[in-house]
């Protein structure tokens, strides 16, 4: 997939921004006045750092939980045969370790679903890295002056912290640029010929990513976590969703799981349990191959993408500067030496928040090709759009743009993780310049946004903007920027 | 002189003999067994040029009285002893492998010790139980290292 750098896109000296806001806006394409809601589905795992206790992804799960605690243990949908499915079967220091509780935690993901009664339950999962202190929602014994159906007495503390020599960033760091599955994912069982039933269990060599942050968050937590009986804490599933979605991260980096069908060929059978009618299962089997491609599976873990053509195409049909999508209130950041009081005053609107939906409407709407539909429903984009932005009548600055950056100022660095890009005055201050009509910015902030989601920065509910001047050296500095608007559109 | 050169050869095949008894000077004695004293230790062959990963067996294992161990896995020559990766027991109970299948295996990325180590000559395998709560000293812990090898990139 060709991608354009969003920096080229802004700047490229400028000329690329400016014949992209050519195409796109002295051209007057069009926004659909209709709100374009994204519908995911899949559904999406989302990090439990970002939720609020009464998130309802963690109210749907306390629901599940205590529904399935009341269940007798010969119910296969209860929380002990859960467990005991865990103590029975789970296969740890083998290539089989990443994909069984894969297929583990989907089954029980659908039965969540089910007792909930929330169609659209998705597993949250617990980043350690972003944050190593055991979820509040686990942590209290009571919730809502109800005993809380997550929390689990046995655990050494309930305010446990794991050790970033085992989950910080610098570690994590270290697994991903593993290239090696048998390396990642633990290796094959010694000595394995065959994809007899036998040899699930059967020992490998653990690799760093399992013996590293996955052995060290159990031990950690102790109590239940400790053993092989571990799912009967309830924060087991929201570790092991972090584990599987680490994983989707290495494959996303182009990393290849082994081609071995000694691997790609073993069937997990008889081991799992979808919820069926009113009180009943149906068995879950399926070969590894068959549990590869999370979104066949009914989930994802972050953000759709588009390929460049058709987020091209969608701007070029449906861009309309007068018929806003989804515009809500911006909220601007403060810069350290220019006066961006201007900026919130003569022609900008009120300070805004821009919110995010995640809700994508039916693609046939748009009438795409079957090819560029399909394409369509597979990814998005998240556009932010700077309007007629009118040049410094003096001196030019450099704009640098954030997301959801607490505190940006002229010296957050451009590797911060919220830096998005940034945009300039092509021209300005100088004689020369174009004094024809305001330029308008694309800015492709969709990488920026799915990264923040990564490292556990909610951004479901509010995307908020910054946009910060920065002095240019060697330019006489601006004292003001004015920009007419700022939107944000999502494909 | 013929009794002074017989003292001379006497005194070299002595000391031949010492050496000989003593090992290579960069060998250590094995000593699989780990407590929180004591780390356990193991000589290896010296890895081939494509070996970057050092395998790890352990045959057994006892937990702590109270708390948790960590074993923290180095490579040494000498006294000289990088460490190339650390790991906690998970299922945490004890374990004894009653045949090598049984084992538990562990593989660490040594790449960065072997550049500043060398693979000229053979190296010791060390691993150190340590406490994972300064407030619980892990007393009874043991662990046994079965064997250790290098390995090259699957």
């Amino acid at each position: 997939m060709s991608r354009i750098d969003r920096r080229s896109l802004l700047q490229g000296g400028g000329a690329l921004a400016l014949t992209a806001a050519a195409t796109t806006v002295h051209a007057q394409p069009k926004i659909s006045n209709k709100a374009i809601k994204v519908q995911l589905s899949p559904v999406l795992r989302r990090s439990v750092n970002t939720m609020a206790l009464n998130d309802p992804m963690l109210e749907a799960y306390r629901k599940a939980v205590a529904k399935m605690r009341t269940l007798p243990a010969t119910d296969k949908r209860s929380w002990e045969f859960q467990a005991q499915i865990h103590n029975n079967h789970c296969p740890h220091g083998n290539w089989f370790f990443l994909p069984w509780h894969r297929a583990y935690l989907l089954a029980f993901e659908h039965i969540c679903r089910e007792f909930s009664g929330k169609p659209d339950f998705a597993l949250p999962y617990w980043d350690w890295t972003g944050n190593p202190q055991l979820p509040a929602a686990f942590a209290t014994q009571d919730y809502n002056g109800q005993p809380n159906p997550l929390f689990d007495a046995n655990r050494s503390s309930q305010s446990v912290t794991i050790s970033p020599t085992y989950v910080g960033a610098m570690k994590m760091s270290q697994i991903y640029a593993e290239t090696s599955f048998e390396v990642f994912g633990s290796t094959r069982p010694s000595g394995q010929n065959s994809t007899a039933a036998s040899w699930q269990r059967a020992n490998g060599l653990k690799g760093p990513f399992e013996s590293g942050p996955h052995d060290h968050v159990h031990t950690t937590i102790n109590g239940d976590m400790m053993q092989l009986i571990s799912p009967r804490d309830p924060i087991f599933w929201l570790h092991h969703c972090n584990i599987d979605r680490i994983w989707d991260h290495w494959n996303s980096l182009g990393r290849a799981n082994t081609s071995d069908n000694l691997w790609r060929t073993f069937a997990f059978n008889g081991q799992f349990f979808n919820p069926s009618g009113a009180n009943g299962t149906t068995a879950y089997n399926t070969t590894i191959a068959g549990v590869l491609d999370i979104l066949s599976l009914g989930y994802r873990y972050t953000l759709p993408r588009f390929n460049v053509a058709v987020t091209v195409a969608l701007l070029n049909k449906f861009i309309n500067p007068g018929d806003p999508v989804e515009r809500i209130p911006l909220t601007w950041g403060a810069a350290a030496k220019i006066n961006v009081a201007t900026v919130a005053q003569g022609k900008l609107a009120p300070p805004q928040k821009i919110k995010f939906t995640n809700a994508i409407e039916s693609f046939q709407r748009l009438n795409l090709t079957a090819t560029v539909a399909k394409q369509a429903q597979a990814s998005s984009r998240i556009m932010l759009f700077i309007r007629n932005a009118e040049k410094p009548a003096e001196g030019n600055v450099d704009v640098r743009v954030f997301v959801n950056h607490p505190n940006p100022t002229a010296d957050t660095s451009v590797r911060d993780r919220h830096y998005a890009g940034s945009f300039t005055f092509f021209g300005a201050g100088h004689d020369h310049a174009d004094h024809g009509a305001n330029p308008s910015y694309m800015l492709d902030i969709t990488d920026t946004v799915s990264n923040l989601q990564i490292a556990g920065i909610d951004l479901t509910k509010d995307i908020n903007v910054q946009l910060v001047p920065v002095p240019i050296p060697g330019e006489k500095t601006a004292s003001e920027v004015k920009v007419g608007s700022i939107e944000v559109a999502i494909f | 002189m013929r009794s002074a050169a017989i003292t001379t050869m006497t005194r070299a095949a002595v000391l031949a003999t010492f050496v000989l008894a003593a090992g290579p000077i960069s060998a250590q004695p094995n000593m699989p067994v780990a407590t929180p004293e004591r780390a356990a230790s193991l000589t290896v062959a010296a890895p081939a040029p494509a070996a970057i990963f050092l395998d790890v067996w352990i045959k057994s294992y006892t937990p702590p009285e109270q708390g948790q161990v960590e074993a923290v896995v180095s490579l040494a020559v000498g006294d000289n002893a990088l460490e190339v990766g650390r790991f906690t027991f998970f299922p945490a109970g004890p374990f004894v492998a009653r045949e090598a299948r049984e084992e538990r295996g562990y593989r660490f990325d040594a790449s960065a010790a072997l550049a500043k180590l060398g693979r000229d000559k053979p190296l010791t395998i060390r691993v150190a139980l340590l406490a994972a709560d300064a407030a619980k000293p892990p007393r009874g812990a043991t662990l046994t290292l079965s064997r250790a090898a290098f390995s090259p990139r699957p």
